[in-house]
């Protein structure tokens, strides 16, 4: 059934004009994994990417609210609502962070630094011809299925720089896992942020210095008030772009 | 070594029902609870912890661990100990 959604959708954008000509709403289906690099706890997201020739606006949110391992998994809410705009006219990237508070800001990024590797792979993804290609991306490794149909440089979260749409994503590990569900044309509108808080740069320079706050904090207050105790605590950090130490 | 797992087994109970009556979350709560009993003459506690908090994307574990011959105070430090964490982030 949705494939034959897709199949007519796309029959009838072809017979209107060329699909880059479009302003483009392409719907994702989404696992991610929350315990990605500790475990495994998979949920459900919709992806939305939004995209005309030269900006995009890719929205993620969870269809399941999240599972608290224990009563002492803290998460905010909305957790996993990713945010990316891109320009491809500026060369630019903005994303949606939040701070470990959970106050949301944004940053603008490198707009798709990652090198490609395009493989001869070829296959039809529901009435697309996609090829695959690879890449490795802050500590990833990423398979990425683009078609040809749609000449557009744009994809998923912070993926895209390949000469098609990229319509189905993964990393290796499967943490990640898009999948196309719908492209149909749209006539709503991208409008990039303006008021942006850090570069990526300085966002990740920010994160180091707060987690050694928190580090040295739980050094100095380790020995506590109980003279027959001994005992220490770790924080460790799990970052989805894994910070270079 | 039928004392030790006897001491063993005091501890976990112990353990288990002072977590169960702070919180009154049985299951949630055990999860929680490793005991180990390092002397058999001289029972050692040690209550470890973690708490993961942040967005999903980026996380931050906290791992808390105390030893005490006190279960009871080796819990207490563990859960000071989040707290700490809890209010640092938070």
């Amino acid at each position: 059934m949705k494939c034959k959604y897709i199949t007519v959708t796309i029959f009838c954008l072809v017979l209107t004009g060329s699909l880059a000509a479009q302003d483009l709403k392409v719907i994702y289906d989404i696992k991610f994994n929350d315990e990605f690099d500790r475990g495994r706890s998979e949920r459900l997201h919709t992806g939305q990417l939004l995209l005309n020739k030269l900006t995009s606006r890719y929205f993620m949110m969870a269809k399941e609210d999240y599972k608290p391992k224990n009563q002492n998994d803290f998460v905010f809410n909305p957790d996993t609502n990713v945010l990316v705009y891109t320009d491809q006219e500026k060369g630019l990237l903005v994303a949606r962070e939040y701070s470990l508070d959970g106050k949301p800001f944004f940053v603008s990024d490198s707009l798709y630094p990652m090198q490609w590797e395009i493989t001869a792979e070829q296959k039809k993804i529901d009435s697309f011809s996609c090829i695959r290609a690879n890449a490795y991306y802050r500590g990833r490794w990423y398979t990425a299925w683009f078609t040809p149909d749609i000449p557009l440089p744009f994809g998923p979260w912070k993926m895209g720089g390949l000469p098609g749409l990229i319509i189905d994503l993964q990393d290796r590990e499967e943490n990640l896992v898009i999948r196309l569900s719908s492209v149909t044309q749209t006539t709503e509108e991208v409008v990039i942020p303006q008021v942006i808080k850090y570069s990526m740069a300085n966002h990740i320079s920010e994160m180091k210095k707060f987690l050694k706050r928190l580090q040295d904090n739980a050094r100095a207050t380790s020995t506590g008030d109980c003279v027959t105790c001994t005992g220490h605590s770790t924080y460790t950090f799990y970052y989805w772009e894994k910070i270079p130490q | 070594m039928k004392r030790m797992i006897m001491a063993a087994v005091l501890l976990v109970s112990t353990v288990s029902v002072f977590a169960t009556e702070s919180k009154g979350e049985v299951k949630k709560e055990e999860k929680r609870v490793e005991v180990r009993v390092q002397n058999e003459d001289k029972g050692e506690c040690t209550y470890s912890a973690t708490a993961t908090i942040g967005p999903s994307w980026a996380k931050v574990e906290v791992k808390c661990s105390y030893t005490s011959t006190s279960c009871k105070e080796a819990i207490s430090q563990v859960n000071r100990c989040l707290d700490d964490a809890r209010k640092a982030i938070m």
